[in-house]
This record gives structure tokens, C-alpha cells and sequence, in this order.
């Protein structure tokens, strides 16, 4: 596995927005299940 | 449209993700107002969400740079996209930066991580699906 703990913890804190304008802290979405997070080129 | 296209692609797997207790979602980056557009295009009815700052790539080391959309593979995925009906209507996103997968959770516990190289190298379903086997 070529991520560490560290980077995940900095990843985590990080806030992505959804299509309403709600910010979301990454680390929320894996915190009680496992996600696949499909990171897009852009949306065009 | 070569995004679009992978996303449509996923999004016809959606039920297999979930027959594992997975749960997919699509980041992307550019301001939210292009969510919406993208959900229509693909028909994805998952969690999307977008990264205007693109400080989660960076952190997850993404590829950026002319290198990787240029070429004949990202041309190969450009034309397998236009041909299966998925047609850029303008870059909505730095049009250099590379995505990639992260599969991660319950918890602080990652188990895979892919990063494309260049346009239209994406990982296989199959390997996404087993990186989601407990």
C-alpha cells in the first residue's frame, strides 16, 4: 500500500464541496464504511 | 468526455460495489455549478462531490503536465468516448490534471491506490471490486 497514515490524516482534513454548495471533510465519507473514491480528470 | 465515459462505466457497476458493502464516489475538481451537468451526462446517482482547490490531488500525488494528455493512448480513450457518445463541451477543470482511485475505510485504513498516468488509463472494475473484498 503506497499511502501512510500521515498523508490519509492530511487527506482526511480535507473539505470537498457537493452540487448544493454543502463542504464536506473527506475523512466523514470512509469513517464507518469503506469507499471507492473515483478522483476525475474534470467534469467536461 | 473521456471522464464522463468512465464515470458512466462505473456507474453500471454500482450494484456490484454495493453487493460488497462499498460505497463509490466521484470527486472531481472546477467550481460545483459543472456537478450537476456531469450527473446528467453520466446518470451517476452516487455521491459527487468537487475539489476546487485540487489540494487532494496534490496530496495524493496526481499526475500533471502535457505529458500525460498527449499521445496516442489518450487519443485512443478520447475517440472511444466520442464514439460512444460522450462529447466535451469545454473543460470544466484544469485540462493537464490526472485523477486516480483511492479505496479506503472502514476507518483510517487504506487498501489500494491507483494513479493514471496519462488521459484514459483508469484501473479495471474488477480490480476496483476486489480492493473492496474484506
Amino acid at each position: 500500500m503506497n499511502i501512510d497514515s500521515q498523508t490519509l490524516k492530511k487527506l482526511g482534513r480535507q473539505k470537498v464541496v457537493d452540487e448544493k454548495g454543502h463542504t464536506k471533510m473527506l475523512s466523514a465519507l470512509w469513517k464507518d464504511k469503506r469507499v471507492v473514491l473515483v478522483f476525475i480528470r474534470h467534469f467536461g | 468526455m473521456i471522464s464522463r465515459r468512465q464515470v458512466a462505466d462505473l456507474n453500471d457497476n454500482i450494484k456490484a460495489f454495493e453487493r460488497k458493502n462499498a460505497q463509490l464516489v466521484v470527486i472531481g475538481n472546477g467550481p460545483e455549478k459543472f456537478i450537476m451537468p456531469f450527473r446528467e451526462a453520466t446518470r451517476y446517482k452516487g455521491p459527487l462531490f468537487t475539489d476546487p482547490t485540487l489540494e487532494t490531488y496534490k496530496i495524493l500525488g496526481f499526475k500533471k503536465g502535457i505529458t500525460s494528455v498527449v499521445g496516442f493512448d489518450p487519443l485512443k480513450a478520447g475517440i472511444r468516448a466520442l464514439s460512444t457518445g460522450y462529447l466535451q463541451k469545454g473543460i470544466q477543470g484544469p485540462p493537464l490534471q490526472q485523477g486516480g482511485v483511492l479505496v479506503v475505510g472502514p476507518g483510517k485504513f487504506a487498501h489500494y491506490l491507483y494513479r493514471s498516468k496519462k488521459a484514459g488509463d483508469h484501473p479495471p472494475v474488477e480490480e476496483l471490486l476486489k480492493a473492496c473484498e474484506v
